[in-house]
């Protein structure tokens, strides 16, 4: 192994060079996240469009998701490969749930 | 990063505790995975009038969720504090963190023993079955969290979560901000879309 060297340097990941979130961004985001589930809540009154209220419960439940693991979980200024963990592990969750639920309709 | 207290030298350039805790929270994904298909698979096996429609209070459940997320919230301010080196400001969120996580612990046993004395069980239906399995193990996880930010407060009595902590309220942050992402899935695939008309 090379040394003599920083081991950021050494690193085979590229570390993001994005200013770090504030208070007060991480705030904005909470409140985001308030209101998306206020959002959910009331759409649930919504009669007659069952396919597009499932659709836009599962958009508001993603977005949820994902500003929570970018801004909260901060892997929108860590190393990728933090995020590439994580999105093998959320894809493997994806494709088991799918996979089971398709053999259990068969 | 650069401004934590002891940043270890690592080949990847990453705090080892830091990448082998997102190894397990991908693993985790996987596991509450085979939890959920195993609920979506059962869930259709009930008895009349104690199926997931009879029993759900979507306004509790609403509630409770809120108060995850803000409890998210609070642990993010806290992580971010103890990285600026205010320690006592961080400790402070984290208690916010610990006290929110025991209220949505609260909301569950509320709900839990309200389906209990309505008919549902653990062995009364495959639905009862799979719904405390999957929801059940997600409060444990919870409770665990809890545990975990009380352990963080003790140690940092006095001067309070400063930056040679950072790195260990960072690892349980992440943890805690998982459990939510959790919960945000369950929220909508469990309770959410039995409502929709």
């Amino acid at each position: 192994m090379k040394t003599g060297m920083p081991a950021a340097q050494r690193a085979k990941v590229t570390p993001l060079h994005r200013a770090h979130p504030t208070p007060r961004t991480f705030v904005a985001v909470g409140a985001v996240l308030a209101v998306i589930t206020a959002a959910e809540f009331l759409i649930l009154y919504v009669r007659g469009a069952s396919a597009l209220v499932v659709t836009i419960l599962a958009l508001l439940s993603a977005a949820k998701f994902f500003l929570v693991a970018a801004y909260f979980m901060h892997l929108r200024f860590d190393a990728r490969i933090l995020t590439a963990i994580f999105a093998v592990g959320v894809t493997l969750a994806a494709l088991i749930t799918i996979a089971v639920k398709f053999i259990s309709l068969a | 990063m650069a401004h934590h207290g002891h940043a270890h030298e690592t080949n990847t350039g990453i705090d080892n505790r830091k990448l082998g805790f997102w190894l397990f929270i991908a693993s985790e994904s996987i596991f509450f995975a085979c939890l959920l298909v195993g609920y979506l698979v059962y869930k259709g096996g009930y008895q009349p009038g104690v199926g997931p429609t009879d029993l759900f209070n979507i306004e509790l459940t609403t509630v409770s969720t809120f108060v995850l997320l803000m409890s998210s919230l609070a642990m993010v301010l806290g992580v971010n504090a103890a990285q600026r080196n205010e320690g006592r400001l961080a400790r402070r969120w984290v208690l916010v963190t610990a006290l929110m996580g025991l209220t949505f612990l609260g909301f569950q046993a509320y709900e839990f023993t309200h389906f209990y004395h309505a008919g549902l069980s653990l062995s009364s239906s495959v639905f009862g079955t799979a719904f405390y399995t999957l929801t059940g193990f997600h409060g444990a996880h919870v409770a665990v969290g809890v545990i975990w930010l009380l352990t963080l407060l003790y140690h940092g009595r006095g001067a309070g979560l400063t930056v040679d902590k950072g790195d260990d309220v960072e690892v349980a942050g992440l943890y805690w901000h998982f459990v939510d992402i959790v919960w945000i899935v369950l929220f909508t695939v469990v309770y959410l879309l039995e409502f929709v008309q």
